[in-house]
């Protein structure tokens, strides 16, 4: 029953704004999901972006020029591995919708054959057990049942291609150890159902209930590189090739796709800086993406095991306001989930959701959710110094009493840098200044361990341009005697906050 | 063994194993310690025998493989019960918790061969300095003669009484050995979190954790208040593992605690214990006895 239709441009934008609308729905299922080739966490957010750029110039692009327009587009918006072998699946069946007649079966299985063949030459080193195997899979079942119409031709590429997701986690060792399957490939079959359900006017697969991933999976660091970055390289006459072994030894990871007129780099590196001046000798370098593997995948963990943490049954359950993923994480340890300071949606949720029979809020003073005990605390080191006395197994007034004494009897110093490059501590009723941070905290450790004061906790800014083990040494070369625990705080305030007890 | 058999210290044996962490000075010469298998790589030790404490936290982190214990088997026991009766009219067995450890049931079995006429196996629901305290007031009983039935009635009346306050540098050993229990919710902090524990009926549970040194202290001396009866006599034990700067600060705080305690021993804390609770265990055992009233 080979229907003829004319996939004309606001057909094929309509369809794939079906797709980019599920891939959207499923983006953080992916994300968490991700552990190959990086456990960055990331997978979802690169592919809707870059599957949304596509979307975008199909929709204001007319033919014939459309494959062209969504090729370049999904280029210039592809971010991360995902994203980048995205862009040339896209690339691929765009070139060959670009010249088709009418929607039939044969079409489906070009389509999908010229997608799986253009992202199959990009890659250098095509592992499977990713996207490229559940492509290639794909257009198989397309082409078997292509006779059939496209409809058939369509549903079989689908089917096959949520069985080829689940065979990803045997082909992988990094899956099969974290128990997934794999996120780009999951994310490739979710786009093109949400395609075709559009086209067949049905619903979407719906997501399972929940994701489980094996903590041990995804705990180790990401990746030997700690920055993905990838921009773009603007021709005319780019020299892709010497592209590509130029950006080689930087790192790894390395995707470089496109033509002479337009390139784009993916690399995860450590030197995003000499990528970018490397580059720069052979075309227009625009501007960066540059994102901290690390941290994203930190983000990831956190989320995992704050879903855990919210199931828990126990007495007692504790949310903090908190600044960042970075004290998201250190919360989470202490038994404890964080709610970002401001999203009062996001903490009503937590609150109604946590499965524990009380609940206290680790907030300032004036907040509060409902059915939750506040315990006030006016800084992320006194919610940290409350957090160690938390515990889950007693009634929530039993721990607000001993979390805000806990609370209470930490003196919060703030660090930052003065304008003309000095430094200085400020606490309420005090004040320290000195040539540098490292001697502002040396001294400030100092001071307070002759008042008494010798366990020093300090969350480090994000602009604070030093990590723990220095400001420790600073801390200990002051107060060699006391105690110094010094943790990145993703703080974006002062460089350094310090509690002092 | 019948209830009323009338028991002393010249008639009567008591066996205990290396999980009793009895300093080796001052043992009696009724006593008996069974060694608990330690397999460390491809070797096994029998602690208190062929390795003692200095050797093992010397070897401990050197290890690329971290010890483990296993148990004597009943054939083992029984060999030493026998032999023990050759001197003794009757025994008394008292091993680590059944909790902990499937030695009270080999013991058992072991008694059934031998005749349970002479043999009273207790299960004593204790380890570490508990079970060393429990020995040794068991002995007074003997020294002053007893019979099975009071003994039975010391050992699982004072239950509530007495037990272990512990501080562990890392709750590692204690997840590994998979004797944390309850304490499970005090592990996998980014912040160095130091955790109180208490050993009692048998098992680990959490106290609560503190950070910085100069609040270990405090914790444990509040939760030994809270434990024990602030007025009339406590027997007090202290122990460490490879932290012998640790026990003259914790004798300090009891003394200071619990001015009427009697500091029954103090030492090192054997390969046994060590193996589940790692170096750098400081902790105490308190039992208060009713004859004492």
């Amino acid at each position: 029953m080979a229907t003829v239709q004319r996939p004309d441009s606001a057909e094929v934008s309509d369809a794939l704004e079906a797709g980019l609308a599920a891939l959207e729905a499923r983006a953080r299922e992916l994300n968490d999901l991700n552990v190959f080739p990086v456990a960055d966490g990331d997978t979802g957010t690169n592919m809707l972006l870059t599957a949304a750029a596509a979307v975008t110039a199909a929709r204001d692009a007319r033919r014939p020029e459309l494959s062209t327009r969504i090729a370049r587009a999904a280029l210039e918006g592809a971010r991360g591995n995902s994203g980048m072998i995205l862009s040339q699946l896209l690339r691929g069946a765009a070139e060959v919708l670009d010249g088709a007649r009418a929607l039939d079966g044969p079409l489906v299985a070009r389509a999908l054959r010229g997608a799986s063949r253009a992202a199959d030459a990009a890659v250098r080193e095509p592992v499977e057990g990713t996207m490229l195997t559940v492509a290639r899979a794909m257009a198989d079942a397309a082409e078997r049942r292509q006779a059939a119409g496209w409809r058939p031709a369509l549903a079989a590429a689908i089917a096959e291609g949520w069985e080829a997701v689940a065979r990803t986690r045997d082909q992988l060792d990094r899956l099969r150890t974290a128990g997934v399957v794999d996120s780009g490939g999951l994310g490739l079959v979710v786009l093109l159902d949400g395609v075709t359900a559009h086209l067949e006017g049905r619903d979407p697969a719906p997501p399972p209930e929940r994701v489980v991933v094996d903590q041990a999976a995804i705990d180790h660091p990401p990746s030997r590189f700690r920055y993905c970055t990838t921009f773009i390289v603007d021709g005319p006459g780019v020299d892709v090739d010497r592209l590509e072994r130029e950006m080689e030894g930087l790192g790894d990871s390395l995707l470089v796709m496109g033509d002479p007129l337009r390139a784009k780099v993916h690399v995860h590196t450590d030197e995003p800086d000499r990528a970018l001046t490397r580059a720069a000798a052979l075309g227009a370098v625009g501007p960066p993406s540059i994102e901290d593997m690390r941290r994203q995948s930190a983000e990831r963990a956190a989320r995992l095991a704050a879903a855990a943490r919210l199931e828990e049954r126990r007495a007692c359950g504790a949310l903090v306001l908190s600044p960042s993923p970075e004290f998201d994480a250190i919360v989470l340890g202490l038994g404890g989930v964080g709610v970002r300071e401001g999203d009062d949606a996001e903490l009503a949720r937590l609150a109604a959701t946590m499965a524990a029979d009380e609940l206290v809020l680790v907030a300032a003073p004036g907040r509060a959710a409902e059915g939750a005990v506040t315990v006030e605390s006016a800084s992320p080191v006194e919610a940290l110094a409350a957090m160690v006395v938390f515990d889950g197994a007693r009634g929530a007034e039993a721990n607000r009493e001993e979390m805000a004494e806990a609370a209470a009897a930490v003196l919060s110093v703030e660090v930052d840098r003065t304008a003309d490059g000095a430094a200085v501590a400020r606490w309420p009723g005090g004040e320290l200044a000195a040539a540098g941070l490292p001697e502002v905290v040396r001294d400030l450790a100092g001071r307070m361990a002759e008042e008494g004061r010798g366990l020093l906790t300090v969350l480090i800014g994000r602009n604070a341009g030093c990590g723990p083990a220095e400001v420790e040494a600073w801390a200990r070369a002051g107060a060699p005697a006391g105690e110094v625990e010094a943790h990145d705080g993703g703080l974006t305030g002062p460089a350094l906050l310090i509690g002092a007890e | 063994m019948d209830p009323s058999t009338r028991l002393d210290a010249t008639t009567t044996a008591v066996v205990t194993d290396s999980a009793a962490d009895l300093p080796v000075e001052g043992r009696a010469p009724n006593w008996r310690v069974v060694s608990i298998p330690l397999h460390f790589g491809s070797r096994t030790y029998r602690p208190g025998e062929d390795i003692d404490a200095a050797e093992f936290y010397r070897l401990l982190p050197r290890a690329d493989v971290m010890p483990t214990t296993s148990q004597p088997s009943a054939a083992d026991l029984e060999a030493v019960y026998r032999e023990v009766l050759e001197d003794y009219d009757s025994l008394l067995v008292l091993h680590l918790s059944g909790k902990l450890s499937g030695t009270v049931d080999a013991a058992r079995a072991a008694a059934r061969e031998i005749g349970e006429e002479r043999v009273a196996v207790i299960e004593t629901a204790r380890v570490s300095l508990g079970l060393a305290q429990l020995v040794h007031r068991v002995q007074a009983r003997l020294e002053a003669g007893t019979t099975l039935a009071e003994v039975e009635d010391f050992v699982s009346g004072t239950l509530p009484s007495s037990g272990c306050i512990f501080t562990v540098e890392t709750l590692e050993f204690l997840q590994r050995g998979g004797r944390i229990g309850r304490a499970q919710a005090l592990a996998g902090s980014m912040l160095r979190v130091r955790p109180i524990l208490a050993l009692q009926d048998g098992e680990v549970g959490p106290i609560g954790r503190v950070r910085g040194g100069h609040r270990v202290l405090p914790a444990m001396r509040a939760a030994l208040e809270e434990r024990t009866e602030a007025r009339g006599r406590v027997h007090i034990a202290l122990g460490h593992a490879d932290r012998p700067e640790g026990l003259a600060a914790l004798e300090a705080m009891v003394r200071e605690a619990r001015p009427e305690a009697v500091v029954d021993f103090a030492g090192e804390l054997g390969p046994t214990v060590g193996t589940h609770g790692g170096p750098g265990l400081l902790g105490l055992g308190y039992l208060h006895d009713p004859v004492d009233r």
